[in-house]
Protein backbone atom coordinates (compact mmCIF):
# COMPACT_ATOMS: atom_id res chain seq x y z
CA UNK A 1 0.00 0.00 0.00
CA UNK A 2 2.42 2.40 0.88
CA UNK A 3 4.04 2.71 -2.29
CA UNK A 4 0.53 3.99 -4.31
CA UNK A 5 -0.09 7.46 -4.16
CA UNK A 6 -3.30 8.27 -1.57
CA UNK A 7 -5.70 8.63 -4.44
CA UNK A 8 -4.73 5.43 -6.27
CA UNK A 9 -5.12 3.81 -2.79
CA UNK A 10 -8.52 5.16 -1.80
CA UNK A 11 -9.75 4.26 -5.35
CA UNK A 12 -8.25 0.23 -4.51
CA UNK A 13 -10.18 0.11 -1.67
CA UNK A 14 -13.57 -0.47 -2.61
CA UNK A 15 -12.70 -3.48 -5.59
CA UNK A 16 -10.89 -5.57 -2.67
CA UNK A 17 -13.39 -4.70 -0.21
CA UNK A 18 -16.34 -6.72 -3.15
CA UNK A 19 -14.07 -9.62 -3.45
CA UNK A 20 -13.81 -10.51 0.34
CA UNK A 21 -17.53 -9.88 0.56
CA UNK A 22 -18.25 -11.86 -2.86
CA UNK A 23 -16.34 -14.67 -0.71
CA UNK A 24 -18.46 -14.63 2.47
CA UNK A 25 -21.44 -14.30 -0.11
CA UNK A 26 -20.47 -17.37 -1.44
CA UNK A 27 -19.22 -19.38 1.60
CA UNK A 28 -23.25 -18.66 3.20
CA UNK A 29 -25.00 -19.86 0.13
CA UNK A 30 -22.43 -23.08 0.67
CA UNK A 31 -23.99 -23.83 3.63
CA UNK A 32 -27.29 -22.30 3.21
CA UNK A 33 -27.37 -25.20 -0.08
CA UNK A 34 -26.22 -27.88 2.14
CA UNK A 35 -28.50 -26.56 5.33
CA UNK A 36 -31.54 -28.88 4.60
CA UNK A 37 -29.63 -32.02 4.00
CA UNK A 38 -28.84 -31.83 7.75
CA UNK A 39 -31.74 -30.76 9.81
CA UNK A 40 -35.17 -32.33 11.05
CA UNK A 41 -38.19 -30.95 8.97
CA UNK A 42 -38.51 -28.63 11.91
CA UNK A 43 -35.52 -26.73 11.27
CA UNK A 44 -36.63 -27.30 7.19
CA UNK A 45 -39.81 -25.18 8.10
CA UNK A 46 -38.01 -22.29 9.68
CA UNK A 47 -35.32 -22.19 7.20
CA UNK A 48 -38.07 -22.02 4.79
CA UNK A 49 -39.55 -18.82 6.87
CA UNK A 50 -36.70 -17.24 7.03
CA UNK A 51 -35.73 -17.46 3.05
CA UNK A 52 -39.38 -16.83 2.79
CA UNK A 53 -39.42 -13.20 4.24
CA UNK A 54 -35.62 -12.78 3.19
CA UNK A 55 -37.47 -12.89 -0.23
CA UNK A 56 -40.42 -10.81 0.22
CA UNK A 57 -38.92 -7.95 2.45
CA UNK A 58 -35.74 -7.42 -0.40
CA UNK A 59 -38.70 -7.28 -2.55
CA UNK A 60 -39.82 -4.25 -0.28
CA UNK A 61 -36.73 -3.18 0.01
CA UNK A 62 -35.95 -1.89 -3.09
CA UNK A 63 -38.92 0.70 -2.60
CA UNK A 64 -38.99 1.00 0.91
CA UNK A 65 -35.32 0.58 1.58
CA UNK A 66 -33.49 1.83 -1.08
CA UNK A 67 -36.13 4.28 -2.68
CA UNK A 68 -37.32 5.23 0.85
CA UNK A 69 -41.02 5.45 0.11
CA UNK A 70 -42.03 3.26 3.56
CA UNK A 71 -44.89 1.51 1.36
CA UNK A 72 -47.53 -0.71 3.28
CA UNK A 73 -49.43 -1.97 0.61
CA UNK A 74 -46.85 -4.21 -0.68
CA UNK A 75 -48.81 -7.34 0.31
CA UNK A 76 -51.39 -6.54 -1.92
CA UNK A 77 -48.49 -7.07 -4.86
CA UNK A 78 -47.59 -10.34 -2.80
CA UNK A 79 -51.36 -11.78 -2.93
CA UNK A 80 -52.03 -10.73 -6.75
CA UNK A 81 -49.00 -12.87 -7.66
CA UNK A 82 -50.74 -16.08 -5.36
CA UNK A 83 -54.18 -14.93 -6.65
CA UNK A 84 -53.42 -14.85 -10.36
CA UNK A 85 -51.54 -18.37 -10.31
CA UNK A 86 -54.34 -20.00 -8.42
CA UNK A 87 -56.93 -18.77 -10.32
CA UNK A 88 -55.43 -19.12 -13.60
CA UNK A 89 -54.71 -22.57 -12.36
CA UNK A 90 -57.88 -23.02 -11.03
CA UNK A 91 -60.03 -22.43 -13.31
CA UNK A 92 -58.54 -22.25 -16.77
CA UNK A 93 -55.82 -25.36 -15.59
CA UNK A 94 -53.02 -22.57 -16.69
CA UNK A 95 -49.62 -23.93 -15.90
CA UNK A 96 -48.65 -22.40 -12.35
CA UNK A 97 -45.69 -21.20 -13.75
CA UNK A 98 -47.64 -19.37 -16.52
CA UNK A 99 -49.79 -17.66 -13.54
CA UNK A 100 -46.46 -16.94 -11.83
CA UNK A 101 -45.12 -14.81 -14.94
CA UNK A 102 -48.83 -13.48 -15.89
CA UNK A 103 -48.91 -12.24 -12.07
CA UNK A 104 -45.46 -10.60 -11.82
CA UNK A 105 -46.78 -8.63 -15.07
CA UNK A 106 -50.16 -7.85 -13.65
CA UNK A 107 -48.26 -6.55 -10.40
CA UNK A 108 -46.14 -4.47 -12.30
CA UNK A 109 -48.71 -2.93 -14.36
CA UNK A 110 -51.00 -2.13 -10.96
CA UNK A 111 -47.39 -0.51 -9.55
CA UNK A 112 -46.86 1.76 -12.52
CA UNK A 113 -50.75 2.90 -12.56
CA UNK A 114 -50.84 3.57 -8.37
CA UNK A 115 -47.94 4.66 -8.45
CA UNK A 116 -47.74 7.46 -11.06
CA UNK A 117 -50.77 8.58 -9.43
CA UNK A 118 -49.02 8.45 -6.11
CA UNK A 119 -45.72 10.24 -6.91
CA UNK A 120 -47.28 12.05 -9.58
CA UNK A 121 -49.07 14.20 -6.73
CA UNK A 122 -46.34 13.78 -4.76
CA UNK A 123 -47.33 12.05 -2.08
CA UNK A 124 -44.51 11.24 0.49
CA UNK A 125 -43.62 9.51 3.94
CA UNK A 126 -46.78 8.96 5.79
CA UNK A 127 -48.71 10.05 2.72
CA UNK A 128 -47.22 7.48 0.37
CA UNK A 129 -47.47 4.78 3.64
CA UNK A 130 -51.36 5.70 4.17
CA UNK A 131 -52.21 5.90 0.34
CA UNK A 132 -50.31 2.28 -0.28
CA UNK A 133 -52.10 0.66 2.79
CA UNK A 134 -55.56 2.05 1.27
CA UNK A 135 -55.01 0.69 -2.23
CA UNK A 136 -54.39 -3.04 -0.64
CA UNK A 137 -57.22 -2.80 1.30
CA UNK A 138 -59.31 -1.85 -1.27
CA UNK A 139 -57.95 -4.89 -3.15
CA UNK A 140 -58.59 -7.23 -0.37
CA UNK A 141 -62.20 -6.00 0.07
CA UNK A 142 -62.69 -6.52 -3.57
CA UNK A 143 -61.38 -10.12 -3.26
CA UNK A 144 -63.50 -10.48 -0.73
CA UNK A 145 -66.51 -9.61 -2.48
CA UNK A 146 -65.89 -11.16 -5.69
CA UNK A 147 -67.22 -14.87 -5.81
CA UNK A 148 -65.19 -15.36 -9.03
CA UNK A 149 -62.27 -15.34 -7.23
CA UNK A 150 -63.31 -17.50 -4.41
CA UNK A 151 -64.56 -14.75 -2.27
CA UNK A 152 -63.99 -14.42 1.75
CA UNK A 153 -63.08 -18.17 1.46
CA UNK A 154 -59.88 -17.68 -0.84
CA UNK A 155 -59.23 -20.43 -3.59
CA UNK A 156 -57.95 -24.17 -2.84
CA UNK A 157 -55.70 -24.99 -4.79
CA UNK A 158 -56.69 -28.27 -6.61
CA UNK A 159 -53.96 -31.05 -6.52
CA UNK A 160 -52.03 -32.36 -9.37
CA UNK A 161 -53.35 -35.01 -11.32
CA UNK A 162 -49.70 -35.85 -13.10
CA UNK A 163 -46.00 -34.77 -11.82
CA UNK A 164 -45.40 -31.86 -14.17
CA UNK A 165 -42.46 -29.26 -12.88
CA UNK A 166 -44.57 -26.55 -13.93
CA UNK A 167 -47.34 -27.03 -11.39
CA UNK A 168 -44.96 -26.36 -9.46
CA UNK A 169 -46.31 -28.63 -6.36
CA UNK A 170 -43.64 -29.26 -4.51
CA UNK A 171 -41.76 -31.41 -1.34
CA UNK A 172 -40.90 -28.77 1.32
CA UNK A 173 -37.21 -29.64 0.35
CA UNK A 174 -38.01 -28.04 -2.84
CA UNK A 175 -39.52 -24.92 -1.45
CA UNK A 176 -36.56 -24.26 0.74
CA UNK A 177 -34.88 -24.08 -3.37
CA UNK A 178 -37.09 -22.34 -4.86
CA UNK A 179 -36.80 -19.38 -1.94
CA UNK A 180 -33.19 -19.66 -1.57
CA UNK A 181 -32.88 -18.94 -5.46
CA UNK A 182 -35.27 -15.76 -4.76
CA UNK A 183 -33.37 -14.77 -2.08
CA UNK A 184 -30.11 -14.94 -3.68
CA UNK A 185 -31.78 -13.32 -6.79
CA UNK A 186 -33.05 -10.94 -4.73
CA UNK A 187 -29.91 -10.32 -2.87
CA UNK A 188 -27.98 -9.77 -5.94
CA UNK A 189 -29.89 -7.29 -7.88
CA UNK A 190 -29.80 -5.21 -4.47
CA UNK A 191 -26.39 -5.15 -4.53
CA UNK A 192 -26.03 -4.42 -7.77
CA UNK A 193 -28.51 -1.92 -8.00
CA UNK A 194 -26.69 -0.74 -4.65
CA UNK A 195 -23.08 -0.15 -7.07
CA UNK A 196 -24.72 1.44 -10.05
CA UNK A 197 -26.22 4.41 -10.95
CA UNK A 198 -30.01 3.34 -10.34
CA UNK A 199 -28.61 3.00 -6.94
CA UNK A 200 -26.91 6.48 -6.47
CA UNK A 201 -29.71 8.07 -7.50
CA UNK A 202 -32.45 6.53 -5.01
CA UNK A 203 -30.23 7.16 -2.61
CA UNK A 204 -30.19 10.96 -3.80
CA UNK A 205 -34.01 10.53 -3.83
CA UNK A 206 -34.12 9.22 -0.34
CA UNK A 207 -31.88 11.52 1.39
CA UNK A 208 -33.05 14.56 -0.21
CA UNK A 209 -35.71 15.35 -3.20
CA UNK A 210 -34.59 18.52 -3.74
CA UNK A 211 -30.76 17.95 -4.05
CA UNK A 212 -31.99 14.98 -6.72
CA UNK A 213 -33.49 17.54 -9.06
CA UNK A 214 -30.21 19.59 -8.81
CA UNK A 215 -28.17 16.89 -10.17
CA UNK A 216 -30.79 15.94 -12.98
CA UNK A 217 -32.76 13.18 -11.16
CA UNK A 218 -36.48 13.08 -12.28
CA UNK A 219 -37.77 11.57 -8.69
CA UNK A 220 -41.01 11.13 -10.29
CA UNK A 221 -39.70 8.38 -12.64
CA UNK A 222 -37.04 6.90 -10.63
CA UNK A 223 -39.24 6.04 -7.55
CA UNK A 224 -42.11 4.37 -9.99
CA UNK A 225 -39.32 2.49 -11.66
CA UNK A 226 -38.51 1.36 -8.33
CA UNK A 227 -41.99 0.78 -7.13
CA UNK A 228 -42.43 -1.55 -10.12
CA UNK A 229 -39.22 -3.43 -9.36
CA UNK A 230 -40.54 -4.24 -5.70
CA UNK A 231 -43.98 -5.00 -7.45
CA UNK A 232 -42.84 -7.15 -10.07
CA UNK A 233 -40.80 -8.68 -7.42
CA UNK A 234 -43.42 -9.58 -4.64
CA UNK A 235 -45.66 -11.08 -6.94
CA UNK A 236 -43.83 -14.45 -7.92
CA UNK A 237 -42.95 -14.93 -3.72
CA UNK A 238 -46.75 -14.80 -3.21
CA UNK A 239 -47.27 -17.52 -6.07
CA UNK A 240 -44.60 -18.97 -4.40
CA UNK A 241 -46.04 -18.87 -0.54
CA UNK A 242 -49.39 -19.88 -2.31
CA UNK A 243 -48.13 -23.22 -3.26
CA UNK A 244 -46.35 -23.68 -0.36
CA UNK A 245 -49.66 -22.96 1.37
CA UNK A 246 -51.70 -24.75 -1.60
CA UNK A 247 -54.67 -22.31 -1.16
CA UNK A 248 -55.05 -18.19 -1.16
CA UNK A 249 -57.63 -15.97 0.76
CA UNK A 250 -57.52 -12.37 1.17
CA UNK A 251 -56.70 -12.51 5.13
CA UNK A 252 -53.50 -14.51 4.55
CA UNK A 253 -52.41 -12.86 1.32
CA UNK A 254 -53.78 -9.35 1.14
CA UNK A 255 -54.40 -8.80 5.36
CA UNK A 256 -52.63 -6.01 7.38
CA UNK A 257 -50.48 -8.38 9.22
CA UNK A 258 -48.97 -9.53 6.08
CA UNK A 259 -48.35 -5.69 4.81
CA UNK A 260 -46.44 -4.71 8.16
CA UNK A 261 -44.14 -8.15 8.46
CA UNK A 262 -43.01 -7.65 4.71
CA UNK A 263 -41.48 -3.73 6.48
CA UNK A 264 -39.89 -5.91 10.15
CA UNK A 265 -37.14 -8.03 8.48
CA UNK A 266 -36.09 -4.84 6.26
CA UNK A 267 -36.26 -2.55 9.18
CA UNK A 268 -34.61 -4.63 11.80
CA UNK A 269 -31.35 -5.81 9.35
CA UNK A 270 -31.23 -2.65 7.92
CA UNK A 271 -32.96 -0.79 5.07
CA UNK A 272 -31.85 -0.52 1.81
CA UNK A 273 -28.98 -2.97 2.24
CA UNK A 274 -28.96 -5.98 0.57
CA UNK A 275 -28.20 -8.41 3.56
CA UNK A 276 -30.45 -6.45 5.40
CA UNK A 277 -33.86 -8.31 4.97
CA UNK A 278 -31.84 -11.92 5.69
CA UNK A 279 -30.20 -11.01 9.06
CA UNK A 280 -33.62 -9.16 9.77
CA UNK A 281 -35.33 -12.60 8.90
CA UNK A 282 -33.38 -14.56 10.79
CA UNK A 283 -33.58 -12.71 14.12
CA UNK A 284 -37.17 -12.14 13.43
CA UNK A 285 -38.10 -15.97 12.89
CA UNK A 286 -36.87 -16.96 15.83
CA UNK A 287 -37.84 -14.26 18.21
CA UNK A 288 -41.18 -15.03 17.11
CA UNK A 289 -41.28 -18.94 17.48
CA UNK A 290 -39.45 -18.30 20.76
CA UNK A 291 -42.40 -15.60 21.76
CA UNK A 292 -44.72 -18.25 20.53
CA UNK A 293 -43.68 -20.99 22.66
CA UNK A 294 -43.07 -18.83 25.34
CA UNK A 295 -46.36 -17.23 25.99
CA UNK A 296 -47.99 -20.28 24.21
CA UNK A 297 -50.53 -17.80 22.88
CA UNK A 298 -50.81 -17.20 19.42
CA UNK A 299 -51.42 -13.03 20.10
CA UNK A 300 -47.84 -12.95 21.58
CA UNK A 301 -46.06 -12.67 18.03
CA UNK A 302 -48.06 -9.48 17.16
CA UNK A 303 -46.74 -7.74 20.15
CA UNK A 304 -43.73 -9.29 19.27
CA UNK A 305 -43.43 -7.31 15.95
CA UNK A 306 -44.75 -4.22 17.85
CA UNK A 307 -42.63 -4.49 20.49
CA UNK A 308 -39.73 -5.00 17.52
CA UNK A 309 -40.38 -2.12 14.69
CA UNK A 310 -40.81 0.58 17.81
CA UNK A 311 -37.44 -0.77 19.20
CA UNK A 312 -35.80 -0.32 16.13
CA UNK A 313 -37.06 2.61 14.77
CA UNK A 314 -35.96 4.05 17.81
CA UNK A 315 -32.84 3.21 19.31
CA UNK A 316 -31.34 1.44 16.03
CA UNK A 317 -33.04 3.04 12.85
CA UNK A 318 -30.44 1.84 10.82
CA UNK A 319 -31.23 -1.76 11.36
CA UNK A 320 -28.77 -4.51 12.36
CA UNK A 321 -26.42 -4.49 8.89
CA UNK A 322 -24.57 -1.31 9.62
CA UNK A 323 -23.07 -3.03 13.52
CA UNK A 324 -22.61 -6.31 11.95
CA UNK A 325 -20.86 -4.85 8.30
CA UNK A 326 -17.88 -2.78 10.58
CA UNK A 327 -17.13 -6.37 12.06
CA UNK A 328 -16.84 -8.13 8.52
CA UNK A 329 -13.99 -6.43 6.35
CA UNK A 330 -15.53 -6.83 3.25
CA UNK A 331 -18.71 -6.18 3.58
CA UNK A 332 -20.46 -3.17 1.36
CA UNK A 333 -23.95 -1.60 1.38
CA UNK B 1 -25.68 34.56 -24.47
CA UNK B 2 -25.63 31.50 -22.45
CA UNK B 3 -28.22 32.94 -20.43
CA UNK B 4 -30.35 35.52 -21.22
CA UNK B 5 -33.56 36.83 -19.30
CA UNK B 6 -36.67 38.67 -20.76
CA UNK B 7 -38.91 40.88 -18.62
CA UNK B 8 -38.72 38.08 -15.77
CA UNK B 9 -41.56 38.64 -13.26
CA UNK B 10 -42.44 36.02 -10.25
CA UNK B 11 -45.54 36.90 -8.30
CA UNK B 12 -46.52 34.58 -5.49
CA UNK B 13 -50.50 35.75 -4.57
CA UNK B 14 -50.62 39.26 -4.35
CA UNK B 15 -46.69 39.70 -3.40
CA UNK B 16 -44.46 40.55 -6.44
CA UNK B 17 -41.13 39.16 -5.59
CA UNK B 18 -39.46 39.82 -9.17
CA UNK B 19 -40.40 42.77 -11.85
CA UNK B 20 -39.17 42.84 -15.13
CA UNK B 21 -35.73 41.57 -14.97
CA UNK B 22 -34.12 41.35 -18.00
CA UNK B 23 -30.17 40.60 -18.25
CA UNK B 24 -27.82 38.11 -20.20
CA UNK B 25 -24.90 36.72 -19.54
CA UNK B 26 -21.96 35.26 -21.99
CA UNK B 27 -20.34 32.51 -21.54
CA UNK B 28 -17.36 32.41 -18.86
CA UNK B 29 -18.16 35.00 -17.43
CA UNK B 30 -18.54 35.23 -13.39
CA UNK B 31 -21.67 37.03 -12.66
CA UNK B 32 -23.13 38.48 -9.15
CA UNK B 33 -26.28 38.93 -8.01
CA UNK B 34 -26.48 40.90 -5.18
CA UNK B 35 -29.38 43.12 -2.94
CA UNK B 36 -30.79 43.03 0.59
CA UNK B 37 -31.97 40.34 2.19
CA UNK B 38 -36.19 40.28 0.19
CA UNK B 39 -34.65 41.99 -2.49
CA UNK B 40 -35.58 39.02 -4.93
CA UNK B 41 -32.28 37.26 -4.92
CA UNK B 42 -33.15 33.97 -4.21
CA UNK B 43 -36.46 34.00 -6.18
CA UNK B 44 -34.06 34.88 -9.03
CA UNK B 45 -31.78 31.91 -8.34
CA UNK B 46 -34.94 29.44 -7.75
CA UNK B 47 -36.39 30.88 -11.16
CA UNK B 48 -33.19 29.93 -13.21
CA UNK B 49 -32.41 26.86 -11.12
CA UNK B 50 -36.20 25.82 -11.69
CA UNK B 51 -37.75 25.32 -9.00
CA UNK B 52 -40.60 27.64 -10.09
CA UNK B 53 -41.15 28.85 -13.48
CA UNK B 54 -41.70 32.34 -14.02
CA UNK B 55 -45.44 34.03 -13.59
CA UNK B 56 -44.40 35.90 -17.06
CA UNK B 57 -41.27 36.95 -18.90
CA UNK B 58 -38.81 34.33 -20.68
CA UNK B 59 -35.52 32.50 -19.46
CA UNK B 60 -33.41 31.19 -22.26
CA UNK B 61 -30.27 29.08 -22.01
CA UNK B 62 -27.93 28.78 -24.90
CA UNK B 63 -30.76 29.79 -27.30
CA UNK B 64 -34.02 27.75 -25.94
CA UNK B 65 -36.56 28.51 -23.39
CA UNK B 66 -36.55 26.74 -20.57
CA UNK B 67 -39.26 28.89 -18.06
CA UNK B 68 -41.57 25.61 -18.37
CA UNK B 69 -38.64 23.07 -18.07
CA UNK B 70 -38.45 21.14 -14.08
CA UNK B 71 -35.54 21.57 -11.66
CA UNK B 72 -34.03 17.96 -13.07
CA UNK B 73 -34.71 19.08 -16.96
CA UNK B 74 -32.47 21.96 -16.00
CA UNK B 75 -29.66 20.33 -14.69
CA UNK B 76 -29.47 17.75 -17.61
CA UNK B 77 -29.52 20.90 -19.93
CA UNK B 78 -26.71 22.28 -17.83
CA UNK B 79 -27.33 24.20 -15.15
CA UNK B 80 -25.91 23.10 -11.68
CA UNK B 81 -26.63 24.63 -8.53
CA UNK B 82 -25.44 24.46 -4.57
CA UNK B 83 -27.87 25.39 -2.24
CA UNK B 84 -27.37 28.20 0.60
CA UNK B 85 -28.00 25.69 3.86
CA UNK B 86 -25.22 22.54 2.41
CA UNK B 87 -27.11 19.64 1.45
CA UNK B 88 -24.87 16.51 1.74
CA UNK B 89 -26.42 13.44 1.11
CA UNK B 90 -26.39 12.34 4.52
CA UNK B 91 -26.28 8.43 4.68
CA UNK B 92 -23.63 8.61 1.73
CA UNK B 93 -19.80 9.07 1.99
CA UNK B 94 -18.23 12.51 0.70
CA UNK B 95 -17.23 10.43 -2.41
CA UNK B 96 -20.37 8.94 -3.03
CA UNK B 97 -22.31 12.57 -3.21
CA UNK B 98 -19.82 13.61 -6.15
CA UNK B 99 -20.54 10.40 -7.20
CA UNK B 100 -24.46 10.73 -7.45
CA UNK B 101 -24.12 13.80 -9.34
CA UNK B 102 -21.37 12.28 -11.67
CA UNK B 103 -24.04 9.67 -12.49
CA UNK B 104 -26.28 12.52 -14.17
CA UNK B 105 -24.27 12.26 -17.50
CA UNK B 106 -22.41 9.22 -17.22
CA UNK B 107 -24.10 5.74 -17.00
CA UNK B 108 -20.77 3.16 -16.28
CA UNK B 109 -20.06 3.10 -12.95
CA UNK B 110 -15.97 3.25 -13.16
CA UNK B 111 -16.21 5.80 -15.14
CA UNK B 112 -18.56 7.89 -13.25
CA UNK B 113 -15.76 7.26 -10.13
CA UNK B 114 -12.92 8.45 -12.29
CA UNK B 115 -14.84 12.03 -12.76
CA UNK B 116 -15.58 11.81 -8.76
CA UNK B 117 -12.32 11.78 -7.95
CA UNK B 118 -11.04 14.08 -10.16
CA UNK B 119 -13.66 15.98 -9.21
CA UNK B 120 -13.01 16.47 -5.53
CA UNK B 121 -9.49 16.33 -6.30
CA UNK B 122 -10.41 19.69 -8.01
CA UNK B 123 -12.74 21.03 -5.23
CA UNK B 124 -9.42 20.09 -3.10
CA UNK B 125 -11.37 16.98 -1.08
CA UNK B 126 -9.33 14.21 -1.93
CA UNK B 127 -8.70 13.22 1.86
CA UNK B 128 -12.29 13.41 2.93
CA UNK B 129 -13.53 11.27 0.38
CA UNK B 130 -14.47 8.41 2.24
CA UNK B 131 -15.59 10.46 5.10
CA UNK B 132 -19.35 10.81 5.83
CA UNK B 133 -20.77 13.60 4.25
CA UNK B 134 -22.19 14.80 7.76
CA UNK B 135 -18.58 15.43 9.59
CA UNK B 136 -17.26 17.57 7.14
CA UNK B 137 -16.39 21.52 8.37
CA UNK B 138 -18.68 24.31 7.20
CA UNK B 139 -16.11 25.05 4.66
CA UNK B 140 -15.54 21.91 3.29
CA UNK B 141 -19.38 21.26 3.04
CA UNK B 142 -19.77 24.52 0.97
CA UNK B 143 -16.72 22.67 -1.14
CA UNK B 144 -18.93 19.34 -1.42
CA UNK B 145 -22.21 21.53 -2.75
CA UNK B 146 -19.75 22.18 -5.57
CA UNK B 147 -18.32 19.63 -6.18
CA UNK B 148 -21.65 17.56 -5.97
CA UNK B 149 -22.75 20.14 -8.80
CA UNK B 150 -19.52 20.46 -10.82
CA UNK B 151 -19.86 16.47 -11.47
CA UNK B 152 -22.88 17.07 -13.16
CA UNK B 153 -20.64 19.01 -16.09
CA UNK B 154 -22.76 21.83 -16.20
CA UNK B 155 -22.04 24.90 -18.49
CA UNK B 156 -23.82 27.27 -16.05
CA UNK B 157 -23.29 27.24 -12.07
CA UNK B 158 -25.20 28.79 -9.58
CA UNK B 159 -23.58 29.62 -6.69
CA UNK B 160 -25.72 30.33 -3.34
CA UNK B 161 -24.04 32.00 -0.71
CA UNK B 162 -21.18 29.71 -1.10
CA UNK B 163 -18.67 31.88 0.98
CA UNK B 164 -21.21 33.18 4.05
CA UNK B 165 -19.64 31.86 7.02
CA UNK B 166 -16.35 31.65 5.34
CA UNK B 167 -12.83 32.59 7.52
CA UNK B 168 -11.43 35.73 5.29
CA UNK B 169 -8.35 33.05 4.07
CA UNK B 170 -10.77 30.72 3.31
CA UNK B 171 -12.69 33.12 1.27
CA UNK B 172 -9.83 33.65 -0.43
CA UNK B 173 -9.80 30.20 -1.50
CA UNK B 174 -13.24 30.13 -2.05
CA UNK B 175 -12.29 32.50 -4.60
CA UNK B 176 -9.22 30.92 -6.16
CA UNK B 177 -11.58 27.62 -6.83
CA UNK B 178 -14.44 30.03 -8.72
CA UNK B 179 -11.66 31.26 -10.79
CA UNK B 180 -10.31 27.89 -11.95
CA UNK B 181 -14.39 26.24 -12.63
CA UNK B 182 -14.39 29.55 -14.67
CA UNK B 183 -10.66 28.87 -16.39
CA UNK B 184 -12.73 25.73 -17.99
CA UNK B 185 -15.29 27.19 -19.77
CA UNK B 186 -18.31 27.66 -17.02
CA UNK B 187 -20.24 30.48 -16.70
CA UNK B 188 -20.73 31.06 -13.06
CA UNK B 189 -23.79 33.29 -11.05
CA UNK B 190 -23.48 33.49 -7.56
CA UNK B 191 -26.02 35.58 -5.01
CA UNK B 192 -23.50 36.80 -1.96
CA UNK B 193 -23.01 38.85 0.42
CA UNK B 194 -19.48 39.07 0.54
CA UNK B 195 -18.49 42.14 -0.76
CA UNK B 196 -14.75 41.81 -0.99
CA UNK B 197 -15.11 38.23 -3.48
CA UNK B 198 -18.30 39.93 -5.45
CA UNK B 199 -15.60 43.32 -6.12
CA UNK B 200 -12.73 40.83 -6.56
CA UNK B 201 -14.32 38.10 -8.33
CA UNK B 202 -17.11 38.96 -11.00
CA UNK B 203 -17.05 40.20 -14.66
CA UNK B 204 -20.09 42.16 -13.98
CA UNK B 205 -22.55 42.97 -11.23
CA UNK B 206 -26.03 42.73 -11.21
CA UNK B 207 -28.07 44.79 -8.12
CA UNK B 208 -31.31 43.93 -6.81
CA UNK B 209 -33.72 46.07 -4.79
CA UNK B 210 -37.63 45.34 -4.46
CA UNK B 211 -37.81 42.60 -7.35
CA UNK B 212 -36.14 44.52 -9.24
CA UNK B 213 -32.64 45.75 -11.53
CA UNK B 214 -31.47 49.08 -10.45
CA UNK B 215 -28.08 48.45 -11.46
CA UNK B 216 -25.77 46.34 -13.98
CA UNK B 217 -22.34 47.08 -14.38
CA UNK B 218 -18.86 46.44 -13.61
CA UNK B 219 -17.69 45.95 -9.84
CA UNK B 220 -15.99 49.61 -10.43
CA UNK B 221 -19.10 51.38 -11.84
CA UNK B 222 -21.45 49.34 -9.22
CA UNK B 223 -19.12 50.44 -6.34
CA UNK B 224 -19.63 54.09 -7.21
CA UNK B 225 -23.55 54.28 -8.40
CA UNK B 226 -25.87 56.43 -5.94
CA UNK B 227 -28.77 54.00 -6.21
CA UNK B 228 -26.43 51.06 -5.21
CA UNK B 229 -25.09 52.87 -2.73
CA UNK B 230 -28.11 54.18 -0.96
CA UNK B 231 -30.15 50.89 -1.39
CA UNK B 232 -27.21 48.62 -0.86
CA UNK B 233 -23.61 49.51 -0.03
CA UNK B 234 -24.41 52.62 2.40
CA UNK B 235 -22.65 55.54 2.15
CA UNK B 236 -20.16 54.62 4.84
CA UNK B 237 -19.59 51.88 3.13
CA UNK B 238 -16.35 51.44 1.43
CA UNK B 239 -15.28 48.53 -0.24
Amino acid sequence: MSELTATAGRQAVRPAAGTTGLVLAALLLVLAILFPMFVSRYWLALGITVLFWTSFSGSWNIIGGYAGQFSLGHAAFFAIGAYSSAWLYSVFGFPTLVGMIVGSAVAALMALCIGWIIFRYKLHGTYFAIGTLAMSEVLRVLAGALPWFGGNGGIPIPLAQERNWLLMQFQPMAFYYMFLAATVVIIALSAWIARNRFGYQLAAIRDSEDVAESIGISPTRLKLAAYVISAALAAPIGTLYSQYLMFVDPPTFFGLLVAIQVVLPAVIGGLGTAFGPLLGAIVLTFAIELSDRVALRPGASLLAYGAMLMVFSVLLPRGLWPLLSKMLPGATR
Amino acid sequence: MILTLENVARRFGGLVALSDVSFSVPEAQILGIIGKNGAGKTTLFNLIAGRFAPSSGTIRFSGEDIGGRSASARAMAGIARTFQIPEPLPRLSVFENVLAGAFARIRDRSEAGRLAHETLNFCDLSAKADVASTELTVPELKRLEVARALATQPRLLLLDEVMAGLRPNEVDEAMVLCRRIRDRGVTILFVEHVMRAVMNLCDRVVVLDQGRIIADGAPAAIRGDEAVIDAYLGREADA
